[in-house]
This record gives C-alpha cells, sequence and structure tokens, in this order.
C-alpha cells in the first residue's frame, strides 16, 4: 500500500513541472508514494512532460488527462483514485524540499494521526528571497486532540494545503468536493475536513516550497481583485456550511473554524477596502451588499469582523470610501490609527 | 558571388573575447572568404591576447597598427578606401558598438555594399547597464556624518540638483546610444541577432521595413576545438567558466552548497566545485567565511582552449545569468558559453530568469534550470549528489549549435544577398 498520494494540478506549467515532479522522485522513497498528476487542459506542452514521467516511472506516477474544470477539479479528481494512506496537494508551480521529503515519507510510515502538520517556505523567486513559516509554538510529534487542544499554541496560524498531509479517509468521511471553475477552493479544503478531524502532529520538517511572484498567480493582489467574485462565491459557500454544520462541530473545532472564517473574511473585506482601484462604483455596491449578507446570516461573525480598524472604520462611513478611493481611504485609516496609537 | 566578405570585429583571435571568438567559429565553418579587420595589440576587455586557435584556410586577419579603439576606426575606413573594390559584402560585429560606426561610414563611402550588422549586445538601453547605473551622490544622505547634516536644506538642495544634472548626463548618454543604434537600423541592410528575444527587445520600437531586415543565428559550438579524451574524476566536478561580478553572481549557488555541507559533512570527499575567471570579492569573503574552501576552488582566467578541456573534463557546467528582473522580465542575453557547454557534452546547471533565451534552451535540453532560489538550487545539488539524478539530453536540439549547422544557416542568407 502506498503512504502518500500527492495530487499535483497541472495547468499550463510546462516551464516548471518538471522541478516539481523530480522533488519527489526520491529513489528510497518511490515504492511508497503516489504522484498523481492531473492535466486540466493544458493548452502548452504539459501533458507531454506528464506523460514521460508516467512512462518512466510507471508504479509511482499516475496521469489523469482531462478537460479544463479548475484547481478544485484536479483535487476533486485525485481523490476519486488515489490509494495511499496519507494524501497532500503539490502545486506544480511549486517543489518539495527532496531531503526532507525523504525523511518525512519514512516518518508517515509509522504514523496514524490524522493529520500531520509540517513546515514550508515562501519562494520570491524573482527576488531571491526566502522566508519559512513555522510553527513556535507546537509541540514536535505530540499527538494533539483536536476537541481538546488549546487553539492559543496554533499562534493565529491555520492548517492550508501547504503545510497539511491529511489521512486519505478524513477527507472522504468529510466529503470534501471543492468548487469547480473557481479560484480560491483552497479555503474550502482548509476549513471542511475539520468536521472529521479528531487529532494531529506538527513535525518539524520543511517540506513545501511555495513559488512566489508569478503574475499569473491568483494569490497576487490586483488578481484578488479582478476575481474577487470567486472569492465571495467561496466565502458564500463556507458561511452556509459553517451555518448548517455549526450544531455538529465540537466547541474547539467550531472555534477553529470561526477563526479560519475571520482571517479570509478579512482578506475579503481588504480586496475592497484597501485593494481596489478600479470600478469603484460596483465594488462600493457589492461591498455593501456582502456586509448585509453577513449581518443577516451571523451576527457573531458579523462582529467579529469590527476587531479590524479598516472594517470598522469602513462600516462606520457606509463603505463610502471605497467609493471614492479604497486606496487613499486605506492610507487615512492607517495613519489614524498610528496616531492614535 | 565573386569577393571576398569585409569582417570588422574589434575583438577577434587571438584576443581571447566572446565576441571574437563567435565570429572565429563562424566564420571557420563558413563556405565563404572573409578579411577581417581587427587588431590584436589592445586586450582591454578580454582575456589576453595570446590565443592559438587552429589557423582558418578562408578568413584572413587585417590587423590594425593602433591599440586605440578611436584611431581603429579611421585605420579601418581608411583601410576601406584603398579596398573597396575588393569587397561587396561587410559585416559589422558589436561590441563594441564603434564597428557599426565604421559600417555607418563604409556605407556612405560605397552605398552599394551590402551591410550586414551582427549585435552581441543591445547597444542602447541594455538591461544590464541599466541595473548597474546608481546615483553616486556626494551629497546624498549616506554621506552625512550628523543629524545636523541630514535636515540641513543646502545638502538637501545640493543632493536635488546633483540627481538632475546627473539624470540629464544619463539621458544624454541614452540618447546618443539610441541614436546610433537607430541609425545602424537604418542603413545596414540585414542585422543579425544571437536569438529572438535579443531582437524583439531591441527592435520593439521599430517598424516592419526594419524587422524584415532581422535573422536569428545561434551562438555555435565548435566540436574540433574540444579535446579528444579527457579525464574523469571520481568525484563530481561542477565547474563555471567566465565573468562573475556583483549582478552576475554565484551568491545563492554558494549559500546552498554551504547548507549541503552543514548536513554532510564529508561533503569535500564527494564533490568539488570550480570557478575558472572572475569573481566578485564579496562571494569569494563569502567562500571564506562558509568555510568552502575544500570544496569550493577560485582559480585563474585560462585559455578559451583550456577552458573548452574544463568544460568537457566536468560533470556538470553552471551557467549563472544576472538577475534582471526589475529591469526587464525576460532575460534577452545568449551567453556564448552556453554554445560552448553544450559542444561539451556535459550536463549544464543552469541558474537563470525563469523567462528568456537560456531558459528556453535548457528547457529544450533537458537540463537543470533553476531561478534565483537558494532552495531550489540547494534541492537540485541534493538530487545529483544523493539521489543519482540523471539527464537525458536532446541530443537532437544540440545540433542546432553546432558551427557548422549555425554557418550554413548564415551562408544560406548570404547566398541570397545580392
Amino acid at each position: 500500500m502506498k503512504i502518500l498520494s500527492i495530487a499535483v494540478p497541472v495547468y499550463n506549467t510546462e516551464k516548471y513541472l518538471r522541478r516539481c515532479v523530480d522533488s519527489m522522485l526520491v529513489e528510497g522513497i518511490l515504492q511508497d508514494i503516489e504522484i498523481i498528476l492531473v492535466n486540466d487542459g493544458s493548452k502548452d506542452g504539459s501533458i507531454n512532460i506528464m506523460n514521460e514521467y508516467k512512462n518512466k516511472y510507471p508504479e509511482t506516477v499516475v496521469v489523469i488527462d482531462k478537460e479544463n474544470g479548475g484547481h478544485g477539479s484536479t483535487i476533486n479528481a485525485a481523490l476519486k483514485v488515489a490509494t495511499g494512506k496519507y494524501f497532500r496537494v503539490l502545486d506544480s508551480d511549486d517543489w518539495f524540499d527532496s531531503y526532507n521529503f525523504e525523511i518525512f515519507i519514512n516518518k508517515l510510515k509509522d504514523e496514524d494521526a490524522d493529520l500531520v502538520i509540517t513546515n514550508y517556505r515562501k519562494e520570491f523567486i524573482y527576488s531571491g528571497a526566502s522566508v519559512e513559516v513555522n510553527w513556535q509554538s507546537l509541540e514536535e510529534d505530540k499527538l494533539y486532540d483536536f476537541n481538546t487542544f488549546d487553539l492559543n499554541v496554533l499562534d493565529k496560524e491555520y492548517f492550508v494545503m501547504a503545510n497539511s498531509t491529511y489521512k486519505l479517509e478524513v477527507l472522504k468521511k468529510s466529503k470534501l468536493e471543492l468548487m469547480e471553475k473557481t479560484f480560491y477552493v483552497d479555503m474550502q479544503y482548509n476549513v471542511m475536513p475539520i468536521i472529521c478531524l479528531k487529532n494531529f502532529k506538527f513535525w518539524k520538517l520543511d517540506i513545501y516550497r511555495y513559488f512566489i511572484g508569478r503574475p499569473e498567480q491568483s494569490m497576487n493582489l490586483q488578481n484578488f481583485v479582478k476575481n474577487r467574485k470567486n472569492h465571495e462565491k467561496v466565502m458564500r459557500f463556507l458561511i452556509e456550511y459553517y451555518m448548517e454544520n455549526k450544531d455538529k462541530y465540537s466547541d474547539n473545532q467550531r472555534e477553529y473554524v470561526k477563526q479560519i472564517l475571520y482571517y479570509m473574511l478579512t482578506t475579503h473585506y481588504y480586496i475592497y477596502c484597501v485593494y481596489a482601484e478600479k470600478d469603484k462604483k460596483q465594488m462600493y455596491n457589492e461591498i455593501k451588499e456582502w456586509d448585509k449578507y453577513l449581518k443577516q446570516r451571523d451576527q457573531e461573525l458579523y462582529t467579529m469582523m469590527n476587531d479590524i480598524g479598516q472594517i470598522r472604520f469602513n462600516r462606520k462611513t457606509k463603505f463610502i470610501g471605497v467609493r471614492i478611493s479604497s486606496k487613499n481611504t486605506s492610507k487615512i485609516v492607517t495613519t489614524l490609527g498610528r496616531l492614535k496609537r | 558571388m565573386k569577393n571576398r566578405i569585409l569582417v570588422i570585429s574589434w575583438f577577434y583571435p587571438p584576443v581571447n573575447s566572446s565576441e571574437g571568438l563567435v565570429t572565429y567559429k563562424l566564420l571557420k565553418a563558413s563556405k565563404y572568404e572573409y578579411d577581417v579587420f581587427c587588431q590584436k595589440g589592445n586586450a582591454s576587455w578580454s582575456y589576453g591576447n595570446k590565443e592559438k586557435l587552429p589557423e582558418t584556410k578562408n578568413v584572413k586577419s587585417i590587423y590594425a597598427k593602433t591599440k586605440e579603439l578611436s584611431e581603429w576606426i579611421e585605420e579601418a575606413v581608411e583601410y576601406f578606401q584603398e579596398n573597396k573594390d575588393k569587397y561587396d559584402i561587410v559585416m559589422t560585429r558589436s561590441m563594441p558598438p564603434e564597428s557599426h560606426m565604421i559600417g555607418l561610414r563604409l556605407k556612405k563611402i560605397k552605398p552599394e555594399i551590402k551591410w550586414i550588422a551582427s549585435f552581441g549586445d543591445p547597444i542602447a538601453d541594455n538591461p544590464y547597464v541599466k541595473l548597474s547605473i546608481s546615483y553616486p551622490s556626494p551629497h546624498s544622505r549616506a554621506n552625512c556624518k550628523s543629524f545636523k547634516g541630514v535636515i540641513s536644506p543646502k545638502r538637501i538642495i545640493r543632493n536635488s540638483l546633483f540627481k538632475v544634472r546627473y539624470k540629464k548626463q544619463q539621458r544624454a548618454v541614452l540618447e546618443k546610444d539610441l541614436n546610433l543604434q537607430n541609425e545602424v537600423f537604418k542603413n545596414a541592410d540585414y542585422m543579425i541577432f544571437n536569438s529572438e528575444y535579443q531582437k524583439n527587445y531591441m527592435l520593439k520600437d521599430c517598424k516592419d521595413d526594419i524587422k524584415n531586415k532581422a535573422i536569428v543565428l545561434n551562438h555555435s559550438f565548435d566540436k574540433d576545438l574540444y579535446p579528444e579524451n579527457v579525464e574523469k574524476n571520481d568525484k563530481i566536478k561542477m565547474s563555471y567558466v567566465g565573468h562573475l561580478d556583483y549582478l552576475r553572481t554565484p551568491h545563492l549557488l554558494l549559500e546552498a552548497i554551504s547548507e549541503l555541507k552543514d548536513i554532510d559533512d564529508k561533503l569535500a570527499d564527494k564533490i568539488t566545485f570550480e570557478f575558472y575567471g572572475n569573481m566578485g570579492d564579496s562571494d569569494k569573503v563569502l567562500i571564506i567565511d562558509d568555510e568552502l574552501t575544500d570544496i569550493v576552488k577560485v582559480k585563474k582566467p585560462v585559455s578559451y582552449l583550456e577552458s573548452l578541456k574544463i568544460m568537457k573534463e566536468s560533470d556538470w557546467v553552471f551557467l549563472i545569468d544576472a538577475n534582471l528582473t526589475e529591469v526587464n522580465d525576460k532575460n534577452i542575453f545568449f551567453a556564448a558559453k552556453l554554445a560552448d557547454y553544450i559542444g561539451s557534452g556535459s550536463n549544464i546547471f543552469g541558474i537563470t530568469m525563469l523567462d528568456g533565451i537560456s531558459a528556453d534552451i535548457l528547457r529544450k535540453l533537458n537540463m537543470i534550470l533553476t531561478s534565483y532560489s537558494k532552495e531550489e538550487i540547494k534541492n537540485y545539488l541534493w538530487q545529483i549528489l544523493y539521489n543519482n539524478y540523471k539527464i537525458e539530453a536532446n541530443d537532437e536540439y544540440k545540433k542546432e549549435f553546432d558551427s557548422i549547422e549555425v554557418a550554413k544557416k548564415f551562408d544560406d542568407f548570404v547566398s541570397k544577398i545580392n
């Protein structure tokens, strides 16, 4: 049985794909891993590279070639065929540190926690900078009971694709199915498995290398503004999902999910109140409508957002700053905040 | 074609310079006959003037008497005036761009002559030069010795005036270079670029009549110049041959080596890194500070033929390009050494911009390509050292850089002139 299935969503990444796949092909662990390369209707030569690897490593590499359906659809497809005890995602423009990955796999053979958390690095390749994202307060190798552990040890961080390795049965039990043709579905991946999560462990291994800076990346600020409707769609889904499952969560699970939603909502408000530069009238209407929706749907989440000065100020001024110029309003609010301090 | 072709090139063997060597390999493999007006007295901007390369029957070197660039221009014009009936075609090769200044004057002397202008680097708006420009104001805040100086209005005004004057000077230089470049584009009959990237960058503001004059000719390797048999070491040998400076820096590579040494204290028994040629002081300091001297060797520059031998002896050769992302999103510079690396048959480990000519070539060859990430470099070094990483090179594509193939394309182009 394979220890780990790694889903690799591929869309027009022929330039980076070799780096990604090469980083996993470590001789000593080839029999323990299953690399599921999912071609999402790429228009470049990605599929040729994928097939080349499949032919060379037939016991390790699986190729799924499908029509374009977005990032979420590739993970859904990989989940359907995955056979590993554990499952994780590696985007095709990112890569693993091979040395730590080999240690990780060998350690995973004797593991049974629902989730294993590791560290990762953000690689700003155009500038050459590298920033490690690590968990300061988690104890290495300790099995944390998700229903009882002190959430403060997470230090305002949460489990994301780049640092999480889930047991496949947890993901299946949670009925995780990501939205298709939509950006930001990683937010679903971060929230939905929690309901079935009983425990987790942290290993001090720095594995994932998150490539940052490509202009076409959805996490690029300008793209956040451009794709804001996608962000809203996923946010709405998650809020409805949270409302629906609120009573099924344990106290800790509910608190954790609420915290993630708080971070995600902050980003959502920032898209309108800080990053926006164009379409001000439309953005103004959209954020007003969104704010109304959130207030109606969950008063608690709505009130939590007042912790953020930007959001509080914009609510007080009925988001008029978004209509005038969110960038300048943001500067004013920041300056006022500093003066007050 | 009845006559010999006149080539104007400041650099040509025995001067050991990339531009001259590119020209040498092309002409040697061509079916036409050439007179190369060059010089051998001035070895500035090169690795000496004693490079002994095989004689080429179809090429005759005509050496200028002078060592001065400005006088060389006049000597070349004088030579042409005396011999203009001998030539139907002239090819001028930069760098330096003075050869094209000669081309402009030759075209005036004999307007019917066909002029091919070949560009090594852009004359104007060169991304490498753009990134090197700083504003060394003596009145800057950094030069202040006291707080009083920092807030002094006199200093602030002087600093602003300096900046304005400096920028004006820079603009004047850029304008002069642009004028020369545009004059060459306008008057040359044909133009040679070493990659589509370089061509598109240099001709981005030109109309189609200019763009239609351009052809792209790869840099090439000459397989006859490599030694037949070389000895390989037990240890993995990775080499870099050529110039390094604070922009074209091995800094990230050295940091990656240092981190590998942290996880393997026997690293020196398994691998050796050799750098031949100039290296920036800060990188040499890093080698000492990180105690890498047992693994990393910095060696003196070598002759061109010796460099080819080193390339062939090495298991891996490094290509290190400057990170010019700040000024241009694509690398337009095709380093001539890359063609020589390809000819050597050794594996190539490229550290370059993810978009551009080097990246395209390395991807097509199936070689290693990393960008400016210590982590990425380290990961591939680890794969080579401990994971038996193998390259399956695209040998068919290598042929596109064989001087015989490149010269065929050039000869075909020349045969259509007239």
